[in-house]
């Protein structure tokens, strides 16, 4: 084993341990273990959001496409960008808002609040597709997580995914929220050090774009085409298939879990949008060339990749000093904790507060609903280790049948319900119920994530019309419309609908002078910023 | 040899367009002069976590 990378990862456990020995304090209700009191800083949840948005998937999965597929694979990059500019514009604010007003701790919470459900059948669905596709989540995390042990360490997969659930289970059992956040915030830092610093090693390295580009077209020109090489029909199936992330962020739970508890609605909006915004244009850009210049390196001779999937961790080890490849396998290991560690959250609120405290209304001290929460976290963990260790540890493709689950069976009764007043509650069971089956019996029994036309009798016909798209892109579309037309064949109560109004009217902005208190609370750039516009307009 | 002008445009055109967005949403209270409602009813801290805060005087 390499000291030099052991020191490197030390120091960051470190940090991870003193984070979560100080967000203990703050951790003594299930309002602050699930939602941090919603009183979280925007810059601790705006990058909060993308450290847990952007997974092992980011630093393994994405550069392996970017490797194997060329250019093309930015169209992933593409999908994810919008798709993170889409949770700002129609999730964000107006969940925060929901939230607040209902003291909602999670999304069944919200749910059942603005849909006034007595049934409890929304939560129980809710809760359901939570623990199926969040727990396979947290199991292809885990799985990123053991390959980057092996790959820095040099020990077996499963034994980097023992050592990574180990480490990851200990801090979000003894910090809650506010350790998982503020562990972000530094995770994201992390990541992004690493995927700025990676490329341009591997461009000094090889010699320049131009002769990356040069070895690439040498092995395969369709590595530099737009499309794959594909054309026409064929380049828009391509760019689909790879950007249909974009519909998926609007329903993952653990992503919008961060904008119910940022402190203020209005912040996401501004400093939030250009936080998250800015911070993810860098990482997308950063991972995609770190895979795409990694390519060029294998094929130069430079790099030995046993795996598209290590190219990042393969690169670190072999051209940067040791020390600083310990900062950047921290760095991976980062990304995958800080996914696993708000899934894990979010699965055992899931369970504990959705089932056990509201389903089954069991009503426990408010110290005692945490340590049950903590009983439940490890539960989870101990399933997602099982399906890690025996499951097929392609991370691209766990997570992408997860990501799919998720937004159908959130993204469509979410949006609706944030911006359509007429959504009703039979409208939501519905369409949460064809969610839930019809995600599990496509990806589990007929095409697995993507649609292909080698799938049983006319199921093969339908996939050969849309061969290689993800099954959820079209199923998120559908579930959308299932939810419109039963709304529409059914009525909301009246004061749901004038609560929505109500809600969402909006109010001059203020203007006039600020207090001293008031200029203190936003930052120097902020009231700088602040200062010019208003002049400039006036 | 380099990228081509097709492969920079799928590069460079949609991260602009995404800029774009985040600057047209993150003003857009500003251009429209109005924004969300919002009340100590909708912030709705935690009250035990506020306690904790202003014996620390954080809060």
């Amino acid at each position: 084993m390499n000291t030099g990378i052991l020191f490197g990862f030390l120091v960051y456990l470190a940090l991870l341990a003193y984070i979560g020995w100080w967000a203990n304090k703050y951790t003594k209700t299930e309002d602050q273990y699930f939602v941090g009191g919603r009183k979280v800083h925007v810059l601790a949840a705006t990058l909060s959001d993308k450290a847990s948005d952007f997974s092992g998937w980011l630093m393994l999965a994405y550069p392996s496409k970017a490797f194997s597929t060329g250019l093309g694979a930015f169209w992933a990059g593409i999908g994810c960008l919008f798709g993170t500019l889409a949770d700002y514009v129609l999730i964000g604010p107006r969940l925060r808002i929901y939230a607040g007003k209902f003291r909602a701790i999670t999304l069944p919470d919200y749910l059942e609040a603005r849909l006034k459900d007595d049934t409890k059948l929304i939560r129980i669905l809710s809760a359901l597709i939570i623990i199926v596709f969040m727990t396979a989540y947290v199991a292809a995390q885990f799985a990123a997580g053991g390959k980057t042990f092996a790959e820095g360490f040099d020990i077996s997969d499963n034994a980097g995914i023992i050592l990574t659930v180990i480490i990851l289970t200990a801090y979000v059992i003894t910090g809650g929220f506010f350790a998982v956040v503020w562990t972000d915030v530094v995770q994201a830092l992390f990541m992004l050090l690493t995927l700025i610093i990676v490329p341009f090693l591997a461009l000094a390295k090889i010699g320049g774009l131009g002769r990356a580009t040069e070895i690439i077209a040498s092995a395969d020109p369709a590595k530099l085409h737009p499309f794959g090489g594909a054309t026409g029909w064929a380049a828009i199936i391509f760019a689909i298939g790879y950007a249909s992330w974009i519909v998926g962020y609007l329903g993952q739970p653990h992503i919008v879990t961060r904008y119910m508890s940022v402190e203020d609605p209005r912040k996401l909006r501004r400093p939030g949008i250009f936080i998250s915004g800015t911070w993810t244009i860098l990482v997308l850009w950063g991972a995609f060339f770190a895979g795409f210049l990694g390519f060029a390196m294998a094929q130069a001779g430079i790099l030995e990749v046993s795996d598209p999937e290590k190219v990042i961790p393969a690169m670190a080890v072999e051209l940067m000093p040791s020390w600083l490849a310990g900062f950047v396998i921290a760095g991976i290991i980062s990304a995958v904790m800080s996914t696993a560690d708000s899934q894990l959250l979010v699965a055992s609120s899931a369970i504990a507060r959705d089932f056990y405290h509201k389903v089954l209304g069991k009503e426990v001290g408010k110290k005692q609903m945490v340590n049950i929460s903590r009983l439940v976290v490890f539960g989870v963990a101990l399933v997602g280790l099982w399906f890690a260790i025996s499951g097929p540890k392609v991370i691209y493709q766990m997570v992408a049948t997860a990501w799919g689950g998720l937004a159908v069976g959130f993204g469509p009764i979410l949006v609706l319900s944030l911006w359509w007043k007429r959504t009703t509650k039979e409208g939501a069971i519905i369409g949460m119920a064809y969610g839930l089956i019809s995600e599990v019996i496509f990806e589990a029994k007929i095409y697995g994530w993507a649609f292909t036309k080698d799938a049983p009798g006319i199921w093969g016909t339908i996939g050969g019309w849309f061969q290689d798209v993800p099954v959820f892109f079209i199923n998120f579309f559908i579930t959308l419309f299932i939810i419109i037309i039963v709304s529409l064949l059914t009525k909301p109560p009246r004061e749901i609908v004038e609560t929505h109004e109500k809600l969402f009217r909006k109010v001059p902005i203020e203007t006039g002078k600020k207090s001293v208190t008031e200029a203190r609370a936003k930052s120097q750039v902020e009231n700088v910023a602040e200062f010019v516009l208003t002049k400039g307009l006036a | 040899m380099g990228l081509s002008g097709a492969a920079w445009a799928t590069l460079l055109v949609p991260t602009l367009l995404g800029i774009l967005t985040m600057f047209l949403y993150g003003f857009w209270d500003r251009i429209t002069g109005k924004e969300y409602y919002v009340d100590d009813e909708i912030l709705a801290y935690d009250e035990d976590l506020i306690k904790e805060l202003k014996k620390e005087g954080k809060a």
